[in-house]
């Protein structure tokens, strides 16, 4: 995510910040029902278990210095973002905090979304994902 | 039970193949950080998610071969002797490709690199994307193939490559509907390149082939604000050269004059023009060589012809100058110097080396390196017999010099600027 001028993500709906992409963006992340209501299915702000297992796209170039030397691979993601954490628990389904939670992609183990626990207005699920804002610390150890 | 389809029969990693070659245009070009840039990784995400690990892994294996174009240090800097093994894993390479299995190929490839020339590393690349029909970045890397060591990938290619080759260059240029140039631009090198064993009616209509393209190229280039200007002096250089062989002089020289007059001391353009009239000016054109190399830059082919002023005007020490020059020159572009080029190299250190009163075992070393390298070059061979006949009777004797046409031929062998 982009850094903001006090060392946490950014808030917005733009890639890249603390929040989800809205429908019209042509790569929005939820559906929005004809009530204006996100549910809580399989669209949501995109997370993965380790920074490392995010898509090579969305992590730093900065960081290929430290880490494709010993591995096949090259980080092609814009030097804006940084790599933040949340919690110290596994990447397990479950709840995140008392209105969002996380579900994992089909098929992985390694990446998931975090969606709204029941539904609710898209501003009321944005409003969420930002008050996570200060759990998020920076961390882009191996 | 049907295989899903996987890797390039895959269209999620197909597209995420192009879009990722195009970030890496724009990396190489420092133009990433942009709307563009964000642009493509957005479009990114959803084929991602399409992909299984295996073609994950296979991704970024690709992703870190595809740095490698614009990071050529990155290769590995030493190559081991080809052993039997390694001949017989290129054969198992070219069986996976010709069957398909390029997820394997790319496997095999990566673990034959540091047994592999750089050039040869990078020809096998081309190999696998033509292979798959990605030809845009095909060409690219055989580009960088050319780059790293231009004769040994032309040696490798056959025939029938360097044809396919030439093709898939002038198609992509012709290719109108991709909107970023800087694609075909990768083009333009190696089709220049490619261009030596054509006939001159094909050389005429590749140059007519390329140079729409190498023009729309010097357009865009000369909107950016920041515009590198040695590179688009270089582009007006190639647009020159192309002029001419299309005939259409007096356009090449307005091209030329034009461009010398924006920018009077670049160096490229310098040689071009010098080498354009040598023929019917040769001291003109030497004045040109002299303010090359006063610049610091010393061209293969303007280091061949200024060493053979020096030794027509036995300036010997000049001579040995420009004949170690041109050996850097070559080696710094790695590419192997062509053999009838060498030899006059060798015959010319033994005339000088002779003149600077080096001892004449010396001077016989240079002269046996020479007729080994051009065993049929006349004027070679008169030299070594006069000097053994010199050394055996203590006889006087004249050295015998090419004329400045056969230099200038010779020359004009290496004058290949995208090369």
């Amino acid at each position: 995510m982009k850094r903001d001028l006090d060392g946490f993500p950014k808030i917005g709906s733009n890639s890249g910040e603390l929040g989800v992409r809205v429908p019209p963006d042509p790569y929005a992340d939820v559906v929005i029902d004809e009530n204006g209501l996100v549910a809580p299915n399989d669209r949501g702000m995109s997370v993965a278990r380790h920074w490392s297992d995010l898509p090579p796209h969305r992590i730093p170039k900065r960081l290929n210095n430290r880490f494709s030397a010993k591995q096949r691979v090259f980080f092609t993601g814009s030097n804006t973002l940084a790599c933040f954490r949340m919690g110290e628990g596994s990447f397990e389904p479950g709840l995140v905090t008392d209105s969002l939670a996380l579900v994992l992609k089909p098929n992985k183990i390694d990446s998931g979304v975090v969606v709204p626990r029941l539904s609710v207005p898209i501003r009321r699920f944005q409003e969420d994902l930002a008050e996570t804002r200060f759990s998020w610390i920076q961390d882009e150890n191996e | 039970m049907m295989l899903p389809n996987r890797f390039f029969e895959n269209p999620a990693f197909r597209k995420y193949i192009k879009l990722l070659y195009k970030l890496h245009v724009l990396i190489r070009e420092n133009r990433d950080e942009t709307a563009e840039g964000d642009s493509i990784r957005d479009q990114m995400d959803d084929p991602w998610e399409n992909l299984s690990s295996e073609e994950v892994k296979c991704v970024n294996a690709i992703s870190a071969d595809l740095h490698l174009l614009s990071n050529p240090d990155r290769s590995p800097s030493t190559s081991l002797p080809p052993r039997e093994e390694v001949v017989r894993e290129l054969r198992n390479l070219e069986t996976l490709i010709r069957s398909g299995q390029i997820h394997l190929a790319f496997d095999l490839l990566g673990t034959l690199e540091p047994y592999l020339q750089p050039a040869r590393s990078a020809l096998e690349r081309y190999r696998i994307w033509s292979a798959v029909g990605e030809y845009e970045i095909a060409i690219d890397f055989l580009r960088a193939s050319f780059e790293r060591d231009f004769r040994t990938a032309l040696d490798e290619m056959t025939v029938g490559e360097r044809r396919e080759a030439r093709e898939r260059s002038l198609g992509i240029l012709d290719d109108a509907s991709k909107p970023p140039l800087e694609l075909s631009g990768a083009a333009i090198a190696p089709l220049l390149s490619l261009c030596g064993d054509l006939s001159e009616p094909e050389s005429r209509s590749t140059a007519q082939s390329i140079l729409p393209s190498l023009e729309r190229e010097i357009g865009r280039r000369e909107k950016e604000p920041n515009a590198d200007q040695n590179h688009l002096a270089r582009l007006y250089g190639i647009r020159v050269l192309l002029l001419k062989t299309l005939d259409r002089l007096d356009e090449a020289n307005e091209v030329l004059r034009s461009a010398l007059s924006r920018f009077p001391d670049d160096p490229s353009l310098l040689a071009i023009r010098g080498m354009l009239i040598f023929d019917r000016d040769p001291n003109e054109a030497y004045r040109d060589f002299d303010r090359v190399v006063a610049s610091g830059e010393y061209p293969p082919d303007v280091c061949l012809l200024l060493a053979y002023r020096a030794v027509e005007s036995g300036d010997d020490r000049n001579c040995l100058r420009f004949c170690f020059r041109y050996l850097e020159s070559m080696k710094a572009l790695a590419r192997r110097p062509a053999d009838e080029a060498m030899a006059l190299m060798m015959e010319w250190c033994a005339i000088s080396a002779h003149g600077l009163g080096w001892s004449d075992p010396i001077v016989e070393d240079f002269l046996d390196e020479a007729g080994r390298l051009a065993p049929g070059n006349v004027k070679i061979k008169e030299n070594q017999e006069n000097f053994s006949k010199h050394l055996k009777f203590q006889s006087s004797f004249d050295w015998q010099k090419e004329d400045s046409k056969t230099v200038l031929q010779i020359a004009r062998e290496n004058f290949r600027p995208a090369a």
